[in-house]
């Protein structure tokens, strides 16, 4: 995104009312919802920060939260148009002392989970720069939904996220899918939406 | 009255379990958190007889929901609409919600995972804050290959209480209209969190 000095003035206003806003009250991204067991623990949402083209979203765990606990954004789209297809998921993240940030992908048929990459064995810990991060999976042919996002796992600092893109790719590039057998629901299992879009996703 | 519901095949899940939160006959509990909830069935006004309740308990330990859920074969339903209807109050509760829903098949792939037919939970309209008795309906088709129909009510979000009474399923005609949700997005949506 081309920014001017204006777009920037605006940017850095911005980030002094939203990080006013963010200590007040977390708020989603528009068409982001996700959650926590322990929601309380974390702060989140979207305002502008050195590296990101405009805005970037966060998530950032309190100094007390709960080390097994973690917190998850998460969007989900209809896999109708990519049934068939292999979906890669990429974006850049940047973490703060971190337990464990990640990307994640889950692909379901119903309430159940078909594929899966929660980037367990690529994630970014303690501090780091942006850095590219990717998830590819394959779209079978009777998914109904498709979920992506990043979380912060394991409850300590925090963990920031941008430029996340959904796109087809051939067949030659290969998944990162991790699947073994029935997973856990991340996408939803137990958290809404907050933006109250798609209601609860463990029962859909 | 929750025996007054017009229930051809019982599948009793509730075991001892059930009974000793305080569920009524015939009912399980659903939701990762139902320790956070308590649930059970009084006397209380405008009910007939008694109505069940499930109350939010004030240490709240997590973010889930807690309901009354219970299952039944589908067979006496195939190529039916039904309707599952409540009445319902509400003290204070963060979200109450009337649901159901129609499952088919296991898939051949996954083994353990039936396909959804057919699901709402008024997840995009729940009955927030002090409600008094009001009906409240779930229509959903049955289609042939459906398998197992669930419906219940919870409460999610840890706060107050929900009450239901009355519940009832039934046929009805196609000229009722089926409860949906908002559409899911076909497509990702504000992926550089600019919005």
């Amino acid at each position: 995104m081309k920014i001017s000095g204006k777009t920037v003035m605006g940017a850095m206003l911005l980030t002094l009312l939203s990080a006013g806003a963010a200590a007040a009250a977390s708020q989603f991204p528009p068409g982001w919802g996700g959650g926590s067991h322990w929601p309380k623990d974390y702060d989140f949402g979207a305002v502008p920060v050195e590296g990101a083209h405009d805005k970037a979203a966060y998530i950032r765990a309190h100094a007390n939260a709960a080390h097994n606990g973690y917190f998850i954004m998460t969007q989900c789209i209809d896999a109708e148009s990519s049934r068939g297809q292999r979906l890669r998921l990429s974006g850049r993240l940047r973490t703060v002392s971190a337990s464990a940030g990640q990307l994640w992908m889950q692909v379901y048929r119903g309430r159940f989970a078909l594929t899966s990459d929660m980037m367990y064995d690529r994630q970014l810990k303690g501090s780091s720069d942006w850095q590219r991060r990717e998830i590819v999976l394959n779209v079978p042919a009777d998914s109904t939904r498709v979920c992506y996002g990043f979380l912060l796992n394991g409850g300590e600092g925090e963990v920031w996220a941008d430029d996340l893109v959904i796109e087809k790719v051939g067949f030659t590039v290969p998944t990162t899918t991790t699947f073994i057998g029935p997973v856990i629901n991340w996408g939803g299992g137990l958290y809404s939406l907050s933006h109250g879009g798609l209601g609860r996703m463990d029962d859909r | 009255m929750m025996r007054r519901l017009a229930i051809a095949a019982l599948l009793v899940l509730a075991g001892p379990a059930a009974a000793d939160v305080g569920l009524p006959r015939g009912w399980n509990f659903s939701g990762i958190s139902w320790q956070d909830y308590e649930f059970g069935t009084d006397s209380v006004a405008g009910a007939s007889s008694k109505a069940a309740y499930i109350k939010a308990r004030p240490e709240i330990r997590t973010d889930g929901f807690g309901g009354m859920i219970q299952c039944i074969k589908a067979e006496n339903y195939l190529g039916k609409r039904l309707r599952f209807s409540a009445r319902m109050r509400s003290v204070a509760a963060s979200s109450g919600q009337l649901w159901m829903r129609v499952d088919g098949p296991r898939t051949e792939q996954g083994g353990a995972a039936p396909v959804t037919l057919g699901f709402y939970n008024m997840g995009d309209n729940p009955i927030r804050g002090n409600t008094d008795w009001k009906r409240y309906d779930v229509v959903l088709d049955a289609p042939d290959n459906s398998v197992t129909i669930c419906y219940g009510f919870f409460l999610a979000g840890g706060k107050g209480e929900v009450w239901a009474d009355n519940l009832n399923l039934e046929a009805v005609g196609k000229d009722v209209p089926v409860s949906r949700s908002m559409v899911m997005p076909k497509g990702p949506v504000n992926l550089g969190f600019d919005r």
